[in-house]
């Protein structure tokens, strides 16, 4: 391979690389217990719960990846995502009331290295966290 | 440096890359509720009065020589929603939606994640 074909190769797969990525967007529209992106919660009076009345009973886990083309401006999957169906379902299993400290977490694919200056579908990773609790009874009032 | 070494360093270069993540993080006690219920336990929302638009985020960005950008620890979030809600036990705030997001630039010489929160401030029981 002479040496002209050589750099043109490598010329070319490093233009392949990066220049790329996705987005989403995240609702919870239908979610039947309360979730809350802090520790604040309030109670079935209104008024915010003291952290002694929230026991843990669980962890809230969701990854997906979500993958679009030509720099997100065509979505492909999971471009949108209503996450009320996992959000109920996990907190019912676990027997609690509400999720707290719900966290978000966007981060890079493998793959995007690899797009070819964004042409070919791009991608990235969601990972959604929370602290799955239970309520007392009878709420009271923080201070 | 060789015409030949050219390429393979910027293909290594761009290869090595980096890997930026963003998390939100909502310190304190105030509500920041996401979906329809409001409090544990009931089936109908409590009155409440809009205060305002809400927008906020988590971002970093890191370069492969090692330089990153960065307000994970979500200062200007922390601020705003201080401002709005932390010296009032009856203001929460309400999420509509969740955008995260990832990119790289060409040759992966940098890339970008954040997370975009966007809602708004309510007050309880209205003005």
């Amino acid at each position: 391979m002479s040496a002209l074909v050589r750099v043109a190769a490598l010329g070319a797969l490093t233009l392949a690389t990066a220049c790329g990525g996705s987005n989403a967007v995240i609702r919870a529209d239908k979610a039947n217990y309360p979730v809350s992106m802090s520790k604040g919660l309030r109670g079935e009076d209104g008024k915010l719960l003291r952290a002694s009345q929230k026991q843990s009973v669980g962890t809230f886990a969701l990854d997906y990846t979500s993958w679009s083309a030509v720099w997100t401006l065509v979505p492909i999957v999971n471009a949108r995502r209503d996450i009320s169906p996992e959000l109920n379902a996990q907190v019912e299993k676990v027997g609690g009331d509400a999720i707290v400290g719900l966290n978000v977490k966007s981060t890079h694919c493998l793959w995007n290295y690899f797009t070819i200056v964004g042409v070919l579908p791009d991608c990235a990773h969601v990972a959604i966290r929370g602290d799955i609790v239970k309520v007392a009874a009878s709420s009271v009032p923080a201070p | 440096m060789s015409k030949q070494s050219l390429p393979l360093l910027l293909l290594a270069a761009s290869l090595a890359g980096c890997s930026a993540g963003a998390t939100t993080v909502f310190r304190g006690n105030y509500p920041v509720m996401l979906g329809p219920k409001d409090r544990v336990r009931a089936t109908t929302p409590l009155p409440t009065t809009k205060l305002g638009d809400y927008v906020g985020g988590a971002y970093k960005s890191e370069n492969f020589d090692g330089q990153v950008a960065t307000n994970e620890n979500l200062s200007s979030l922390e601020v705003e929603a201080e401002r709005l809600v932390w010296s009032y036990p009856d203001r929460d705030l309400r999420v509509e939606r969740i955008e995260p997001e990832a990119w790289s630039t060409l040759f992966n010489a940098a890339t970008t994640a954040q997370v975009m929160v966007y809602g708004q401030a309510v007050q309880m029981g209205g003005k």
